[in-house]
């Protein structure tokens, strides 16, 4: 065994992680090597001063999870749609109000096109009924003139004699 | 082998059953060592209890979210180190340690010098801990302060064993040379000490 691969075994050593035939070809090179003598010392003091660092009691008790979680059951029951809400990432919030935005833009954009067209049929086919309802010149194109006329489909025109012209 | 094993996974069964009993004490089983694993891992104590309640809450208010596949104590470890690694991202915590953070040491029965170069000593160690990469924090916090095997560590980490191996190797020459000033490096063992 090389010091490279001794080395890279003692901290497994130290845990009690290696196989009894690799702590035994350890300890051989070990016995053997002041270097790794010294590496496995420096090792084993480092595992004690860990040990210094002590561990916290909590503040917190069993009364106290079991209050947080009706809590978290009474929320969840009377507003479910919020929490998932805050559960989102914020980049997807964001996407789902721009999806948001989209439609509404996109919806009222289609509307206005589909009213103008009715708008228009509709129009047009009042001053077909007041063609035919009219009907009460000689002529038809007075007729044409006057219904469309009445249903706004053409400015109204002044209709001027030259008569009264002069 | 943790004695407690076959008991918690009967405890847990018994509470995806209905039986709240069962609940209790599980918690009175385990809610220091998760508690601690979160506090050394983020290195704050109100973090670390905040966690630790989620922790005990998601198993109360969701109990069939364990599965028996795995041990109880890895299952536990897995979403209390998930947790940490959550609020270190969100938070930025890095789990380094706050200005004029008070380390709590039982003062009851050394004198206040050797307090105070306890409290100083625990500081650099938790410092030194605090500077490794995610991982190797979770690798020597789960070896040295719970006892976890390679193999425990590995499962709660969700890697294989010889990379557990390798992260305790990385991590104990970085502490190694973080506690320098600390710890004797120089002394070498005479040959028979070692066996």
């Amino acid at each position: 065994m090389n010091c490279k691969t001794a080395k890279r075994m003692i901290s497994a050593f130290l845990d009690g992680e290696l196989s009894e035939t690799k702590a035994r070809l350890l300890n051989e090179h070990v016995d053997s090597c002041a270097v790794c003598r010294g590496e496995l010392m420096a090792i084993r003091n480092v595992n004690n001063a860990l040990g210094l660092w002590p561990g916290i009691a909590p503040t917190f008790s069993l009364a106290d999870v079991k209050q947080r979680a009706a809590e978290r059951r009474a929320r969840q029951s009377h507003i479910w749609t919020l929490p998932r809400l805050r559960q989102m990432p914020q980049w997807a919030t964001g996407l789902a109000a721009f999806f948001a935005i989209l439609i509404g833009t996109v919806g009222g954009l289609g509307l206005e096109a589909i009213r103008q067209p009715v708008h228009q049929t509709a129009t047009a086919s009042a001053a077909v009924s007041d063609i035919l309802s009219l009907g009460g010149s000689d002529d038809p194109m007075v007729d044409l003139v006057s219904a469309r006329t009445s249903t706004g489909l053409i400015a109204t025109p002044s209709v001027h004699n030259r008569e009264d012209d002069r | 082998m943790n004695p407690y094993v076959d008991a918690d996974l009967e405890l847990i069964l018994t509470f995806q059953q209905g039986d709240e009993s069962a609940f209790d004490v599980l918690y009175e089983r385990h809610h220091l060592s998760t508690l601690n694993v979160a506090f050394r891992l983020l290195g704050s104590r109100d973090a670390a209890e905040d966690i630790a309640q989620e922790v005990f809450v998601k198993l109360y208010t969701s109990p069939k979210s364990y599965h028996p596949t795995a041990k109880f104590t890895t299952w536990l470890y897995s979403v209390t180190y998930n947790a940490c690694i959550d609020e270190m991202r969100r938070s930025k915590n890095t789990g380094a340690l706050p200005e004029g953070y008070d380390l709590c040491i039982p003062d009851t029965y050394i004198s206040p010098e050797f307090a105070a170069e306890s409290n100083e000593l625990a500081r650099v160690v938790q410092s030194a801990i605090a500077s490794l990469p995610e991982k190797q924090r979770a690798a020597v916090v789960l070896q040295r302060y719970e006892g976890l095997t390679y193999q425990e560590i590995a499962d709660v980490l969700k890697t294989s064993l010889p990379s557990v191996e390798s992260l305790l190797f990385r991590a104990k020459e970085s502490l190694k040379k973080r506690l320098a000033s600390y710890v004797e490096t120089t002394e070498v063992l005479q040959p028979q000490l070692l066996k």
